[in-house]
């Protein structure tokens, strides 16, 4: 790998100053797990790399009042082991169990793999299911944006050059009095160090009696250029009761949204055909986190 | 660009001057002659070059030399005691038979040894995720995932 | 006879040491002073002519010592039909073909200067796939053939034709014949440590080669060979070998790298290293052979197999390797897997644009297998008779001879089968189905079983098929055994030491191994066909009967007694002063006497005119080449084998999960259980990644797939439960009874699985990998042809 410069800063500040003053030749980098495989095959040619990993306040979960504000620099590995997100947000706890390797998961954040923005990325239906947003930090102060408006295209997001990814702020899913649950499945050739042919997350919420889908998010990866909401998926599924029979309605309603490629990895309709069957399955484990069993089976 | 870091290596206070663009493997194996941290795949996808870091296990091709600053790391040279005596994984994995070309082992022994530090008594389950990142093209793995059992065992 | 000491044990690996705790010395981690680094500049076309190459903005970079490129080096054919040269001149064929090669003072700098090489290229038509290559109008991939004659077409003059009996006869006399077509891809070694090797000149011009290669002594002919073309007929050339950092047959070929690197090392003066990354490992490392094989089988009214008969088209790639040469052993479960009177296998390989293929784990016979095994569980169901009894009535039997001429000693075919199908519990699943019991939701349970056959006591495929060795006693009664055979990380070095110490009569501790330098061990023919513990057992046996012969003549003399009063066992002399019991070997107990080998040994070596012991030995196995015809006995044992997997099919997804894998192996006798597991254990698991998940995968000759992150090896979290059966028969002509096994783990998987998911779900999947996408669209398929057939039942 050439030759570059290196950074360190302590605090966000001074991260920040460093960019601006270092310029476009600078890259951010948090557990480098794609920075430097990225570096090492030319894809990009960094002058110089600004870690992010002396700064504490990036690190870690915490809530604020009905919002988990998760440190952009939290580790994949952190985010299994935090008892909160288990609890509150199992859909994101599903997606770090199967990423990577545990040696990729010590070290990878989960900003960086919002920030890295691949179709394939597994935390980013989980994070568009729960309506987080995204706290860009720059030179200018502070910019909130939706995870819906965060991807632009594959590698590309809505965060200007200069901007540090510094939380994300996560509405807990059962603030609103209606329970909730999520679910998130990956389908891949591998049991493990692989990426997504294809992924989806589903989020769930019942209202006071349980008898109907109040609200319903759906997200998939790998169906498009950036990973996608599902609104048909959601719409089939709101207000409908909590059965077999709605999935499977939702599943029917797919299509409008994704343009699904072939690719050297997968063709496109068996992409096609695997995305209706992890919304059923998805849907059913969330509703079935939510006491509600269904016959489908994971 | 050469910084001068120092960091505990192996128990050992080191001083030594890295590159920003250089990867943990590149400053063990050229800087510091520590050749049984292995190259596979230079991508994090094998595992061969797995060294601890403050208690984790990482792949240190895709890991910056800097980040070492100041922390612990641990190779597969830190294992044996200096007079031979072998760490209780490399003790299991020598008498289970799980090493065959050998060249995954070193990454794989200190897989299983972050993971023990950790969770002295594991499942199966956790076994295999903590070795997940660590391929063997020779030994079909049971015999690794038995040496791992058998120091677990052997663990107070 | 006293009970063995170390033959069977369950000993450890005697490299193991090294490699636990990192001070094992791969390629990889050598380096020699004042070396220099070569890099490769590999095509940017998959055929085209090279009108120009400008190499001067790369010589002028500082550091570069040296820029290589066809023209520059002198005529060096490789390859098996020598239509390969380490540097291309005038046209390339492949997009691994190496067209130029720096050499600088580290492997940044060479690396650059390769990307200052501007090539000029005419793109010609190419050919990606037999069909295409065997068109009336296709380009000639290669003008010359390997005679050097204009060439006619793509297609190889490597005529592969076995006949035995008459195919038509047993045709006509089939109650039943199945037929299929099936098709194996390409794979890759996946050895964990990359390919390398050094290249060094002394001042004599002798050359040194630091090499991983698993035939050293055949790369010493062909090292010799460039050296002649290079204008240095008298110079020498020593291999020696470093720990490998796994073989699997990537080593059995000298490969075009390694001739760059002697060139290189030969234009500069220095010690010039060529190390692969892992994106060239895909790229430039050969694969297994693919085949695309059309089966038919016939059986009579009691299910016996009267007819077999196969045609297979092989994608030759770019050249030649040992791919080319893979139907050679694909004959030998074509021919003598179950007892099949009439045989006829006609094999025809095709020059393509494509990556070429040379030897890989079991040569040919997974793919065969792979075709042969399906086929029989089709002809089962056409004959209505149950799989595993169907293959029983045809399995193998001690004694016969098989139509290609080979002469089966000891067989545990049938066992093997017999305790797979108990270990399965096939009766209770088949029952389980009748009632639909497998099915639960969207899950299908399914079992199936294959068996194979393969050379287990050598194979005769050179002239040689034999092994040197050398055994040295010194004052401590402590030996030295030197071996020609290669340790590729299997435990040959283990088991060979275990051999010795139990044939010579010593402590293990006593033995030690100097191995893998062509200076000093004597020759051997490589570590291929699994080979290495049978053949460098009987040679450690024949040696340490000479050793014995020579000690107890010496310690006759001192001791006073006849040479056959005398024994040896775990060090000790044991002398026997009352006659009785001649030429049984001794027990301590039963000895008058026992005094310590080593004093014997101080005595003769001090004593005026002196002596010390050596003793050596050649052995080459009473196995036969083939013959014109293809028939002979190729081996002197026959390793047999059943593998049975009971697999849960997703009918929603088409994915296949291996729930149980049972491995049941004739391996004669167990040298080393712990180590023949291993060998068990993990050809078993690349067997199955072979079924299911590997494959090269290129578009336009071009590897789309080259790292590991898109080759999916199987990990830790895929790897399946494996059980082991080792079946032991003994056999007369192992050492110890032992034979060969170190290919046979990988020849059933493929067909034990595919066999299992059409047990599960009625789909047979006859091209691999066995991906989700064709199970589910196999699955689709059936349900529109039910439908089509039966409208009410959907
Ligand atoms: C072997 C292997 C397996 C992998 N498997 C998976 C997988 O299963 N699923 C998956 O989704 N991904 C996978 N990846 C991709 C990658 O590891 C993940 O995307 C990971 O989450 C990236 O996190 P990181 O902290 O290492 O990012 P880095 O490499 O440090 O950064 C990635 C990008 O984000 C930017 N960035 C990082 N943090 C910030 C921040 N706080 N503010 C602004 N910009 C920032 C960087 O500048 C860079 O552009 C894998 C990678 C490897 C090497
Ligand atoms: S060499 Fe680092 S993961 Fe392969
Ligand atoms: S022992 Fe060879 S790769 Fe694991």
């Amino acid at each position: 790998m050439k030759d570059m410069a290196y950074h360190k800063p302590a605090s966000l500040a001074e991260a920040l100053e460093l960019k601006q003053s270092l310029g476009e030749g600078a890259i951010f980098l948090a557990g480098g797990t794609d920075v430097m495989v990225q570096a090492r095959q030319r894809k990009i040619a960094p002058q110089a790399l600004i870690s992010l990993r002396g700064i504490a306040e990036l690190r870690g979960a915490r809530l604020e009042g009905d919002t988990l504000l998760l440190g952009a620099g939290t580790t994949l590995s952190q985010i299994l082991a935090d008892p909160l997100i288990a609890l509150h947000l199992p859909v994101l706890t599903d997606a770090a169990r199967v990423m990577g390797s545990t040696q990729m998961r010590n070290v990878a954040t989960v900003g960086g793999n919002v920030m890295s923005a691949a179709p394939s990325g597994d935390t980013l239906c989980p994070l568009l299911c729960l309506e987080a947003v995204c706290h860009l930090a720059s030179a200018e102060g502070l910019r909130l944006v939706p995870m819906q408006e965060m991807f632009l295209g594959p590698r590309r997001t809505a965060a200007q050059p200069g901007e540090v990814l510094t939380h994300l702020a996560i509405p807990l899913p059962a603030a609103g009095g209606h329970a909730s649950a999520g679910a998130f499945l990956k389908l891949s050739r591998r049991a493990a160090l692989d990426l997504a042919l294809i992924n989806l997350a589903a989020q769930l919420w019942l209202n006071a009696d349980g008898g109907r889908i109040e609200k319903a998010r759906v997200a998939a990866g790998v169906v498009g250029p950036t990973p996608l909401r599902l609104p048909e998926a959601e719409e089939a599924l709101t207000g409908a009761p909590p059965t077999a029979a709605t999935l499977e309605r939702a599943t029917q309603s797919l299509g409008g949204t994704c343009s699904i490629r072939d690719s050297h990895r997968c063709a496109a309709w068996y992409r096609e055909e695997m995305l209706r069957v992890l919304l059923m399955r998805a849907g059913a484990l969330a509703l079935q986190r939510l006491g509600v069993s269904l016959e489908v089976e994971a | 660009m050469k910084r001068a870091i120092e960091f505990r290596l192996n128990g050992q206070a080191v001083h030594v001057e890295a590159r920003g663009g250089q990867t943990l493997l590149e400053l063990l194996r050229q800087e510091l002659g520590l050749n049984g941290v292995k190259e596979g795949c230079g991508a994090g996808e094998c595992g061969a070059c797995t060294v601890i870091v403050d208690g984790q296990a990482l792949t240190s091709c895709i890991f910056p030399a800097l980040e070492v600053e100041g922390a612990s790391v641990t190779t597969i040279e830190g294992l044996a005691a200096p007079d031979g005596t072998l760490h209780p994984v490399q003790e299991a994995f020598v008498r289970n038979g799980a090493v065959q070309c050998g060249f995954c082992t070193p990454g794989q022994i200190l897989s299983a040894k972050a993971l023990l530090d950790l969770n002295p008594h594991p499942s199966e389950e956790q076994i295999r995720t903590a070795l997940e990142g660590n391929l063997c093209r020779c030994t079909g793995y049971q015999q690794i995932i038995e040496a791992v059992k058998a120091a677990a065992e052997d663990q107070p | 006879m006293s009970a063995l000491k170390y033959v069977g044990q369950r000993l450890p690996k005697a490299d193991a040491l090294d490699k636990v705790t990192g001070r094992a010395v791969y390629i990889n981690d050598l380096s020699r002073p004042g070396m220099l680094h070569g890099k490769i500049l590999y095509a940017a076309h998959a055929h085209a002519l090279i009108k120009g190459i400008d190499v001067s903005k790369a010589r002028a970079l500082p550091g570069v010592r040296a820029v290589l490129t066809g023209a520059d080096i002198p005529e060096i054919p490789l390859g098996f039909m020598r239509d390969n040269r380490p540097l291309k001149k005038g046209k390339v064929r492949t997009r691994r073909d190496e067209v130029a090669a720096v050499a600088a003072t580290s492997p940044d700098i060479a690396q650059e200067a390769i990307e200052l090489i501007e090539v000029e290229y005419e793109p010609l038509p190419a050919l990606f796939s037999p069909e295409e290559a065997l068109a009336a109008d296709a380009p000639l991939i290669h003008e010359m053939d390997a005679k050097g004659r204009p060439a006619k077409s793509n297609k190889l003059s490597l005529p592969w034709k076995l006949i035995c009996g008459d195919v038509e006869e047993g045709r006509a006399r089939a109650r039943h014949v199945a037929q299929g077509t099936f098709s194996t891809t390409w794979i890759s070694h996946c050895c964990l440590g990359t390919s390398g090797v050094i290249a060094e000149f002394d001042l004599n011009r002798n050359l040194t080669m630091y090499s991983i290669t698993q035939i050293p002594y055949l790369a010493q002919n062909d090292y010799l060979e460039a050296l002649k073309a290079m204008g240095l007929p008298s110079s020498q050339v020593r291999v020696l070998c470093q720990t490998i950092g796994g073989g699997f047959g990537s080593k059995l070929d000298t490969h075009c790298y390694e001739f760059i690197a002697i060139l290189l090392a030969r234009a500069t003066g220095k010690p010039v290293k060529m190390q692969f990354s892992r994106e060239e490992e895909f790229l430039a490392q050969a694969t297994r052979q693919p085949a695309t094989m059309e089966i038919s089988q016939g059986c009579d009214a009691e299910g016996r197999l009267t007819f077999r008969e196969v045609h297979m088209l092989l994608d030759n790639g770019g050249y030649t390797s040992w791919g080319a040469t893979t139907p050679s052993v694909m004959m030998v479960p074509v021919s003598s897997l179950y007892r099949v009177p009439n045989v006829r296998y006609l094999a025809e390989s095709v020059y393509t644009n494509n990556i070429y293929a040379q030897a890989m784990r079991g040569y040919g016979n997974p793919q065969a297998t792979f075709a042969i095994e399906s086929n029989m569980d089709q002809l089962a169901l056409m004959a209505g008779m149950d799989p595993v009894e169907f293959r029983l009535i045809n399995a193998n039997q001690p004694g016969d001879e098989t139509p290609q001429g080979f002469k089966i000693t000891t067989c545990g075919l049938g066992q093997c089968i017999e305790k797979v199908r108990q270990g399965l519990g096939w009766r209770e699943h088949q029952r389980a189905k009748e009632l639909g019991a497998n099915v639960r939701g969207h899950k299908a349970r399914g079992q199936g079983l294959a068996s194979l056959i393969h050379v287990g006591g050598g194979a005769r495929v050179y002239r040689s098929d034999g092994h040197g060795m050398i055994m040295k006693l010194d004052d401590f009664g402590r030996l030295t055994v030197f071996t020609g055979a290669v340790e590729i990380g299997q435990g040959n070095e283990t088991i060979l030491r275990q051999v010795a110490a139990e044939a010579v009569g010593l402590k293990l501790e006593d033995v030690g191994i100097v191995s893998h330098d062509t200076a000093i061990c004597p020759w051997d023919v490589g570590t291929h066909a699994s080979r290495a513990a049978f053949i460098s057992g009987n040679a450690a046996i024949q040696c340490a009967a000479e050793l014995r012969r020579k000690i107890f003549t010496l310690a006759a003399e001192q001791l006073e007694v006849e040479p056959e009063d005398l024994d040896l066992s775990q060090g000790l002399l044991l002398v026997r002063r009352s006659s009785g019991g001649e030429g049984q070997r001794l027990a301590v107990a039963e000895a008058d006497e026992s005094l310590p080998l080593a004093k014997v040994l101080r005595k003769a070596h001090f004593s005026a005119g002196g002596r010390m012991l050596v003793a050596e030995t050649f052995y080459d196995p009473p196995n036969q080449m083939l013959d014109r015809e293809f028939k002979g006995n190729l081996s002197c044992a026959y390793a047999f084998g059943a593998g049975g997997v009971e697999v849960e099919v997703d009918t929603q997804t088409g994915q296949v999960r291996i729930l149980r894998y049972l491995a049941a192996h004739d391996v004669g006798r167990a040298l080393n259980p712990m180590l023949l597991e291993g060998q068990i254990y993990g050809g078993s698991l690349m067997g199955v990644g072979m079924a299911l998940t590997e494959e090269v995968k290129l578009h336009e000759g071009r590897v789309v797939n080259g790292n590991f992150l898109d080759y999916k090896m199987l990990t830790a979290k895929d790897a399946v439960p494996i059980t082991p059966i080792i079946v032991e028969t003994d056999d007369p002509a192992g050492p110890y009874g032992a034979k060969g096994v170190g290919e046979p783990g990988c020849v059933p998987s493929a067909p034990a699985i595919a066999n299992a998911i059409f047990d599960a779900v009625g789909v047979r999947i006859r091209d691999l990998p066995i991906t989700p996408e064709k199970v589910l669209r196999a699955l689709q398929q059936k349900k529109d042809e039910v439908c089509r057939l039966v409208p009410a039942a959907c």
